[in-house]
C-alpha cells in the first residue's frame, strides 16, 4: 500500500488495497479526493509519486516557460500500474490529466522525481525515464537482473540510486553503473537520501522483512553499510530531515503503527546498531482500556516540523507533533478514531463548531458551581436522612436534632465535597441553626468552610445570599480565631473580591431603584388626580350626607335669584338623579320655607 | 541607515473577489473570478486555482469569455479603458487595445449567444464631464466606434445593454428613473418611473426585456418597452435586490440579496420559485454557466460557491474573509502556523499565508447572524475586539464587546478557549461576563512553556488591570480546569493603555498615561514606575526586548519612540516619530514601527534602524512577525528568521519577503468541514475512470417471441420436422414487423395534423422502421438458402 506526502506537506496520497487513490489535505484534515482508475482490479496501481512543478524549476526560453506553466502548474500524482502505464492525476483538476504508456507491460514498482519534468521509474528490471511534458518515455535501460523495488533520484546531481537486494548508483546521463552496495538480504522497500553539509551524503534503506535500517556512506569507497538503526518491527515508511548543525533526524514508521525518531550526527562508522532516541505512540484513553492508534506515516516538513498521520485507514488525522528531546517514549493521547456520528447540520460553511462542554461563568467569577447531578442517577439519601426517617419521636426533638445533625452533615459534606450534601446543608437559612452548626464546628475545619464559602460567593446569587448569612455568622462566632490567623488576608481575599465584584452594580442598581420608585409613586399619584377631574357617569348622593352641604349653596342661589325659570331648570336636571334630586328639591322647598 | 532593496512586497491574500460576477468558461471546466487587478481561473469541480491573468495593473471593470475560431478567450477592460485579451487555457496575453477612454464604468459583450462568424462586439460605457457615453469595440476587426448617444447623469447610476447584435438596446437607471433606448432609433428615449430606487439592472440578451431590482426587494421585468410596456413584478425579497442573473435560455432567472437566500424564478410564472436558503453570507454576485448546469454565487464573506442547477453543492472557492476592520490585529498561532484574524462578524479565522489557504474559522460569539440593511440600524452585532493565543497554542482568549452608543447597553465577554489535543477541537472553557466595567484595552498571555500555571492579563479603561489564572477546578465529579481572577492592580487612578510581558514572562510592563510601570504578574506587585520629566506624552504601546535586550522596554506614544532600561531605570534613547503602531517580534530582537509613510525595523539596543521601507506605512492597519519557514538560510539579516505580514486598509495581506523565488504555492483552497460521520469518510471529489459497460441493446426486438418460445419449449420429439417449422417462424417475424410498420404509418397520418415537430419525429421513426424492414427482408432471403441446405 503506497503512500506519500507531497513535497510541501500539504497533501497526503495513498493507494488503498482495492487500488484506489485517496488524497487528503493535511492542513484541514479533510479527505478531499478519491480516484478509481480504469481496470483498477485487473491492472492495479502499485506505486505513487507526487510531482509538483514549481516556479523555480522553469528554465529556458520565455516561450517554453509559458508552455510549461500551462502544462504542469500544481500538484500531480503519478501512479504506476502493473501493466506499465503511468497515470498522471491532477489534484487541481480532480481528475486524470493524462496517461503515458511505457509499452513494456512491466510492473512500475517505484518512482522518483526531484524537479523539472523528468521522472524516473522502475519497470521490473529496467529503469524508465519519463518526459512528463511531452508525455513520452525518454529512455529505458536494463539495470541488472533483479526487480527494482526502490529508487531515489539524487537532487542536483545526475545520479540515481536503485535498489533491489543490492543498491546501485547510476549516472543518468550516460546510464552507467557507478557503484554497487551490498548488505541487505531482502528486497529494499524504502530509501531516503541524506545530504549533510559537514559529513557527506548518505543513503538510508529499509528492507521488506528486516527490523534494521542501513545507512550507506555514498562518498567513501566502502560498499557496505556504515551504520544501522534498529527498530522493533518492519519498516513501513521513512522520512529524514537534516538540521543546520548537521543533526540528522529520521522518522521511521513501522508496521505496528509506531513512529521511531532517530537523532544522530552521521560521521563515520558504527559497529553497533543505533537505537531510536524517541518513540512516538498514539493511544486512546477515553474508554476503560487503553487502545493504541495506528500511526500510518510520519513526515518531516520543510520547516523541520514532524507531521504524523494516525487513525484508521478510512479516517486519518494529521497532526504536527513536537517531538520530545528528553523522553524515550512519547505517548500522545487522542480520541479514538471511532467515527462519532454526532451529526450537526450547520449552515455556516467551514466553521469549527465548538463542542458544548462549556462552563458559563457569572459576573466577575471564574468558576461556576458544577452542574447538578444528571437526572436518572438515583440520588443517594444521606445517612442523616435515613436516621431521621427512622426516628419515631420526631415532634419534640426536631429542632435540636437537626441542629446537631447539620454540624455533622456539614463536616461530612465538606469532606466528601458531594454537591448534593453541600446543598442540603447550605440550603439552610435559619440563623439559629447556622449559628449552632458553626459553633459546633471544629476549629480545624473553619478554613475548609471558608473555602467553601468562597466557591459559593463566586456562584449564583441564590447561593450568595445563603453564603452571606453563613459568612456573617462565621465571622461573629469565630472572630478571635480568624483574627489570630496570620494568613487571614489571603484567606478572605477572594471572598472580598467576590463581594466587591457583586457589589459593583449595587450603586447603579439602587440608584435605578430609587428613580423607579420615584417614577412609580408619581404614576400611582397621577391616576388619582385624573379621577378627581373626570366626572363620574353616575353620582349617587346619599340623603343623609348630602343635606348639610347642599344647604348653603342652594340657599344662597335661591335667595339671590328667585327666578322661576331657574327653578324649572334645576328640576329638569334633577330628573336624571331622581332619588336624590327629589329629596334635595324637597329640602329646598323646606329651606325656603324656613328662610322665609 | 540601510534601505534594503532585496525585499519586495508579496501579496499573500485578501482583496475582494466578489466585486464583479464570476464567469464560466464555455467548456464549463473553469470559472473566472476577478480580483482587484487580476483575474483568476478556478476549476469548477475542485475549486482549486488554475491560472492567473495578470498584466492589468488597474482596476478591472468588466470581463467575459468568448469563443473565437474555436479557442476560448478571456477579455477584460480596466478602468482606464485598456481592453486586454488572453487565451483562456494558457493565460497567454493575446493582445491589448487602448480605447483612450478614462473612467470606464461598464464593459459588456453584447452578442454572446451568437457563435461562429457573427461579429463580436463589446460595449464600453464611460463617464466624461457628468455625461455618460457609449462606444462599441468590434473584437474581430479591433475597431472602436463611439456612439452619438450620451446622457447627463449623476454619480449613482446603473447601466446595462442587451438584445441581439442587430437590435442592441441600452438601459440606464438613476435613482427611480429608467431610461431605455435602442441603437436603431437613438432619438426615441423612453423614460419610466418606479416607486422605489433601483439597485440592479439586467438586460435580456435576446428579447426586448429588462429586469430591475429595487430597494424594496422587488424585481420588475419590463417587456416591450417601446410598445405597450408590460410590467411584471416578482416580489419575494424583503431587502434590496443585490444581484440578478438570467439563465442562458432566458426563461429563468436567479436573484439574491442580504437575506443569503438564492431564489430561482421562472420568467413567465412569477409564483413558481425555488429557494436555496442558509447560504454562508449575503449574496453579492450571481452567474450561470453556458448550459445552465452550474450557478456561481459570490457571497460577502469573499467566497464563490458553485452549485448545480439542482442546488447541490459542487465546490467552494474561499478567500480570506474581509471583516469590516481588523480590531484585534493579527495573532500568530504556533500550533497551526497560521495567522489569526477577525473574520465574519463574531468569528475568528485561521489563515495559512504559506499556501494562501483559509484553514477554518471559530464562531466565538455564537449568536445569530443579523442580516439586512434596515435591521442593523437597531441591532448591533457583538464582535470580537481583542484576542490572544498563548505560546503553546493551547489557549485562546477572546474579548467580545458590544457598544450601542449609550453607557448602559455596554456588554463585554471574556472567553477562554482550549484546544483539546485529544479530540483535536476547540472547546470553550470559561466565559466571563463583564470581566471589566469598561472597555478592555489589551489582553496578553504570560509567555510560558508549561501547560499549567498560565496567566493572562487584561487592562481596561476602568483603570484596573486584572490577572487571570488557570486553576484546577477538579472535584469528585471529574478533572477540569477553569480561569479565575486572582488579582487586580491600579496605579494612581490612571488608565492603563497597553501591556507587554518580558520574554520569560516574569515581569509585565503596563503604561499609565505617561508613566511606565512594571509589575510582577505572580503577586501583582509594583516593581517600578518610570516617567520622563520632559517627554510627557501618553504612552500608547509598550514592548519588551528579546534575548540579550530583555532589559529594554520600548514605549511608543503618538509622536515619540523611547527605550527604557530596566536595570538602570533610565531612558536610553528616544526619537521623535509620528507613530501609528509598534510591532515587536517574539523570537528575534527586532521590532518594527509604522509611521504615516514609512516602516522602520530596529533593535531596541540601537537607535539606528536596520531597515526602512518608504512604500509601506500610511495604510497599514495591523501587522505581525512570524517565524520564517525556511530557517536554513542564515546570513544575519533581520528577515532571515522572521517575516513580517501586514494588512493594508484595502484589506490585502502582504508579506515582506526576499526577491528570490522560494517555492510558489498557487492555490486557494477551502474545504467544508462537516461533522457528520459520512462526510468524514466520503471524499469531496470522487472520480472513476472505469468504463461503464452497458448491456448491448439490439436494434430490433423480436416481436414473434411467442412463436420462438414455442419452438424452444416443446420437446423435440413432439415437434414437426424443422423444415416445416422454419418458414413459419421466420414469416411471423416479418409479418409482425410489417404490421408494426403499418400501424406506425396510420398513427403518423392522424398525427400529421397536430404540428410540424411531431411530424418530424414520426418521420424519423418511420425511417428506422423501414430500415429494419429492409434488413429483415434480406435476412429472410439469405437464411432460406442455408436452411434449405440444412434440410
Amino acid at each position: 500500500m503506497a503512500m506519500q506526502y507531497s513535497k510541501d506537506g500539504k497533501y497526503f496520497a495513498q493507494i488503498t488495497a482495492e487500488s484506489r487513490l485517496k488524497i487528503w489535505n493535511t492542513s484541514t484534515n479533510s479527505f478531499e479526493q478519491e480516484y478509481t482508475p480504469n481496470f483498477h482490479l485487473a491492472a492495479p496501481c502499485v506505486s505513487l509519486h507526487f510531482v509538483q512543478p514549481t516556479a523555480t524549476n522553469r528554465v529556458g526560453s520565455p516561450k517554453k516557460k509559458i508552455k510549461r506553466k500551462t502544462e504542469l502548474s500544481n500538484h500531480y500524482v503519478c501512479l504506476g500500474t502493473t501493466n506499465g502505464l503511468l497515470l498522471v492525476y491532477s489534484i487541481t483538476k480532480g481528475d486524470l490529466d493524462f496517461t503515458i504508456n511505457s509499452e513494456t507491460s512491466e510492473v512500475i514498482n517505484c518512482s522518483s522525481w526531484q524537479s523539472g519534468t523528468e521522472m524516473y521509474s522502475s519497470a521490473n528490471q529496467n529503469i524508465l525515464c519519463w518526459d512528463l511534458e511531452n508525455r513520452s518515455v525518454k529512455s529505458n535501460w536494463k539495470a541488472g537482473n533483479e526487480t527494482i523495488t526502490a529508487m531515489y533520484l539524487i537532487p542536483k546531481k545526475d545520479e540515481l540510486l536503485t535498489a533491489a537486494k543490492t543498491i546501485k548508483l547510476w549516472n543518468i546521463n550516460t546510464q552507467q553503473l557507478l557503484k554497487t552496495y551490498v548488505g541487505h538480504n531482502d528486497n529494499i522497500t524504502s530509501m531516503e537520501y541524506i545530504s549533510t553539509q559537514s559529513s557527506g551524503c548518505y543513503c538510508l534503506t529499509g528492507a521488506k522483512s528486516g527490523r534494521i535500517l542501513s545507512c550507506w556512506n555514498l562518498e567513501t569507497d566502502s560498499v557496505s553499510a556504515s551504520t544501522h538503526f534498529i527498530m522493533d518491527d518492519v519498516i513501513h515508511n521513512l522520512s529524514v530531515s537534516v538540521d543546520n548543525d548537521g543533526m540528522t533526524k529520521v522518522a521511521a514508521t513501522t508496521r505496528n503503527g509506531v513512529c521511531h525518531i532517530f537523532r544522530y550526527v552521521l560521521n563515520g562508522r558504527s559497529t553497533r546498531p543505533l537505537k531510536p532516541a524517541t518513540t512516538v505512540r498514539v493511544a486512546t484513553d477515553n474508554t476503560d482500556v487503553v487502545a493504541p492508534i495506528h500511526i500510518f506515516s510520519a513526515n518531516y516538513k520543510d520547516d523541520n516540523s514532524l507531521m504524523i498521520a494516525h487513525g484508521i485507514e478510512m479516517k486519518l488525522t494529521f497532526e504536527d507533533v513536537i517531538v520530545s528531546t528528553t523522553d524515550k517514549l512519547q505517548c500522545l493521547v487522542r480520541a479514538a478514531p471511532k467515527l462519532q456520528s454526532k451529526a450537526k447540520s450547520d449552515g455556516a460553511i467551514g466553521q469549527k463548531v465548538p463542542i458544548d462542554s462549556t462552563e458559563y461563568l457569572g459576573t466577575h467569577s471564574s468558576k461556576v458551581l458544577p452542574k447538578k447531578k444528571k437526572e436518572g442517577k438515583a440520588c443517594e439519601v444521606p445517612m442523616e436522612m435515613r436516621l431521621e426517617n427512622l426516628s419515631l419521636n420526631k415532634l419534640d426533638t426536631v429542632s435540636r436534632s437537626s441542629v446537631k445533625n447539620i454540624a455533622h452533615l456539614l463536616l461530612q459534606a465538606m469532606h466528601s465535597q458531594d454537591q448534593v450534601m453541600l446543598h442540603t446543608v447550605f440550603k439552610n437559612r435559619d440563623e439559629s441553626v447556622i449559628r449552632n452548626a458553626v459553633k459546633r464546628l471544629p476549629i480545624v475545619s473553619i478554613k475548609n468552610l471558608l473555602d467553601q464559602m468562597t466557591i459559593f460567593m463566586r456562584g449564583k446569587s441564590l447561593w450568595c445570599q445563603t453564603a452571606a448569612i453563613w459568612m456573617r455568622i462565621i465571622v461573629q462566632e469565630h472572630a478571635g480565631i480568624l483574627a489570630s490567623n496570620p494568613s487571614l488576608s489571603a484567606l478572605l481575599e477572594e471572598v472580598l473580591s467576590a463581594i466587591d465584584a457583586k457589589l459593583v452594580n449595587h450603586r447603579p442598581l439602587s440608584r435605578l431603584k430609587g428613580r423607579l420608585d420615584l417614577l412609580i409613586s408619581q404614576i400611582e399619584k397621577q391616576p388619582s388626580r385624573d379621577n378627581n377631574s373626570s366626572e363620574a357617569l353616575l353620582v349617587y348622593n346619599d340623603k343623609a350626607s348630602s343635606d348639610s352641604e347642599l344647604d348653603g349653596i342652594e340657599v344662597g342661589s335661591t335667595t339671590e335669584d328667585p327666578v322661576d325659570g331657574w327653578d324649572e331648570d334645576t328640576e329638569e336636571v334633577n330628573i336624571f338623579n331622581e332619588p336624590s334630586g327629589n329629596s334635595s328639591s324637597e329640602a329646598e322647598d323646606s329651606d325656603d320655607a324656613m328662610s322665609t | 541607515m540601510i534601505s534594503d532593496t532585496e525585499l519586495v512586497l508579496k501579496l499573500k491574500g485578501g482583496g475582494s473577489f466578489v466585486k464583479l460576477p464570476p464567469v464560466f468558461s464555455d467548456s464549463k471546466e473553469y470559472v473566472i473570478v476577478a480580483g482587484v487587478d487580476c483575474l483568476y481561473s478556478y476549476h469548477v469541480k475542485t475549486g482549486k486555482r488554475f491560472l492567473v491573468f495578470k498584466d492589468c495593473n488597474e482596476k478591472i471593470v468588466g470581463f467575459d469569455v468568448y469563443n473565437l475560431e474555436g479557442s476560448e478567450q478571456l477579455i477584460a477592460c480596466t478602468r482606464k479603458g485598456t481592453v486586454i485579451c488572453w487565451n483562456l487555457n494558457t493565460a497567454v496575453k493575446l493582445y491589448s487595445f487602448e480605447t483612450c477612454r478614462k473612467n470606464v464604468k461598464k464593459f459588456k459583450l453584447v452578442n454572446r449567444l451568437y457563435k461562429g462568424n457573427v461579429m463580436q462586439k463589446a460595449m464600453i460605457c464611460w463617464k466624461k464631464d457628468k455625461r455618460i457615453n457609449f462606444g462599441f469595440l468590434d473584437l474581430s476587426s479591433k475597431k472602436f466606434k463611439e456612439l452619438t448617444i450620451s446622457f447627463d447623469i449623476g454619480d449613482n447610476f446603473l447601466v446595462d445593454v442587451g438584445g441581439p447584435v442587430d437590435n442592441v438596446f441600452i438601459c440606464l437607471l438613476e435613482n427611480n428613473i429608467l431610461r431605455f433606448v435602442t441603437l436603431n432609433d437613438p432619438n426615441n428615449i423612453i423614460t419610466k418611473k418606479s416607486s422605489a430606487n433601483f439597485t440592479y439592472v439586467l438586460c435580456h440578451p435576446e428579447y426586448e426585456c429588462v429586469l430591475t431590482g429595487d430597494e424594496q426587494g422587488r424585481i420588475i421585468s419590463w417587456l416591450k418597452i417601446l410598445q405597450e410596456c408590460t410590467k411584471t413584478i416578482y416580489h419575494w425579497h424583503s431587502l434590496p435586490v443585490k444581484s440578478i442573473c438570467l439563465s442562458k435560455g432566458g426563461s429563468t432567472f436567479y436573484s439574491g440579496g442580504n437575506e443569503a437566500v438564492l431564489v430561482r424564478w421562472e420568467l413567465f410564472e412569477p409564483l413558481n420559485r425555488r429557494f436555496l436558503p442558509r447560504l454562508p453570507s449575503a449574496i453579492e454576485q450571481l452567474s450561470v454557466s453556458e448550459d445552465n448546469v452550474f450557478v456561481a454565487i459570490s457571497t460577502s464573506d469573499n467566497a464563490v460557491k458553485i452549485i448545480s442547477s439542482y442546488f447541490d453543492n459542487v465546490s467552494n472557492i474561499q478567500h480570506l474573509v474581509l471583516g469590516d476592520k481588523f480590531p484585534g490585529g493579527i495573532v500568530f498561532d504556533p500550533r497551526t502556523k497560521a495567522l489569526v484574524m477577525n473574520g465574519v462578524t463574531g468569528c475568528l479565522q485561521w489563515y495559512s499565508p504559506y499556501d494562501m489557504n483559509l484553514l477554518f474559522s471559530l464562531d466565538v460569539s455564537g449568536r445569530n447572524k443579523v442580516t439586512g440593511d434596515d435591521v442593523d440600524k437597531f441591532v448591533i452585532p457583538i464582535d470580537i475586539v481583542l484576542f490572544d493565543i498563548n505560546q503553546l497554542g493551547s489557549w485562546t482568549a477572546t474579548v467580545e464587546e458590544l457598544h450601542s452608543g449609550d453607557e448602559l447597553s455596554f456588554e463585554c465577554f471574556l472567553k477562554f478557549w482550549h484546544f483539546d489535543a485529544t479530540e483535536q477541537k476547540f472547546k470553550l472553557n470559561s466565559s466571563i461576563m463583564y470581566p471589566h466595567e469598561k472597555k478592555i484595552t489589551a489582553i496578553k498571555f504570560q509567555p510560558s512553556n508549561k501547560e499549567i500555571d498560565i496567566r493572562c492579563i487584561t487592562t481596561s479603561e476602568d483603570r484596573l488591570f486584572k490577572i487571570w489564572q488557570l486553576f484546577d477546578s477538579s472535584d469528585m465529579y471529574g478533572c477540569s480546569v477553569g480561569w479565575r481572577n486572582v488579582g487586580s492592580g491600579f496605579y494612581r487612578d490612571l488608565t492603563p493603555s497597553s501591556l507587554s510581558f518580558s520574554h520569560d514572562g516574569s515581569i509585565a510592563a503596563i503604561p499609565f498615561n505617561n508613566i511606565l510601570t512594571t509589575w510582577l504578574p505572580k503577586t501583582c506587585e509594583l516593581k517600578c514606575s518610570l516617567a520622563h520629566p520632559i517627554y510627557k506624552e501618553d504612552i500608547k504601546q509598550v514592548a519588551f526586548g528579546v534575548g540579550s535586550q530583555c532589559h529594554l522596554v520600548v514605549a511608543a506614544s503618538n509622536d515619540r519612540l523611547s527605550v527604557w532600561n530596566l536595570l538602570t531605570l533610565s531612558m536610553t534613547w528616544t526619537v521623535r516619530l509620528n507613530i501609528s503602531f509598534l510591532q515587536a517580534d517574539f523570537t528575534t530582537p527586532y521590532m518594527s514601527v509604522f509611521t504615516d509613510n514609512k516602516m522602520f525595523v530596529f533593535e531596541p539596543s540601537s537607535p539606528k534602524p536596520v531597515y526602512i521601507n518608504k512604500e509601506i506605512g500610511s495604510n497599514v492597519i495591523c501587522s505581525i512577525f512570524t517565524p520564517n519557514r525556511y530557517k536554513s538560510r542564515t546570513n544575519g539579516k533581520w528577515h532571515e528568521k522572521s517575516q513580517i505580514y501586514f494588512i493594508t486598509s484595502e484589506k490585502q495581506l502582504y508579506c515582506l519577503d526576499t526577491n528570490e523565488e522560494t517555492e510558489e504555492y498557487t492555490q486557494f483552497v477551502y474545504e467544508e468541514t462537516n461533522n457528520t460521520l459520512f462526510s468524514q469518510i466520503t471524499p469531496n471529489i470522487k472520480t472513476s475512470a472505469m468504463e461503464q459497460y452497458e448491456p448491448i441493446v439490439h436494434n430490433y426486438k423480436k416481436s414473434s417471441i411467442k412463436k420462438l418460445n414455442m419452438l424452444l419449449d416443446y420437446p423435440p420429439h413432439t415437434m414437426p420436422p424443422t423444415s416445416l417449422l422454419c418458414e413459419s417462424v421466420l414469416s411471423t417475424m416479418i409479418f409482425e414487423a410489417q404490421k408494426q410498420n403499418n400501424a406506425n404509418q396510420s398513427d403518423s397520418n392522424s398525427a400529421e395534423e397536430q404540428g410540424d415537430v411531431t411530424k418530424i419525429e414520426i418521420k424519423e421513426k418511420n425511417d428506422m422502421d423501414v430500415d429494419t424492414n429492409e434488413q429483415l427482408s434480406s435476412i429472410n432471403l439469405k437464411p432460406a438458402e442455408w436452411m434449405i441446405g440444412l434440410l
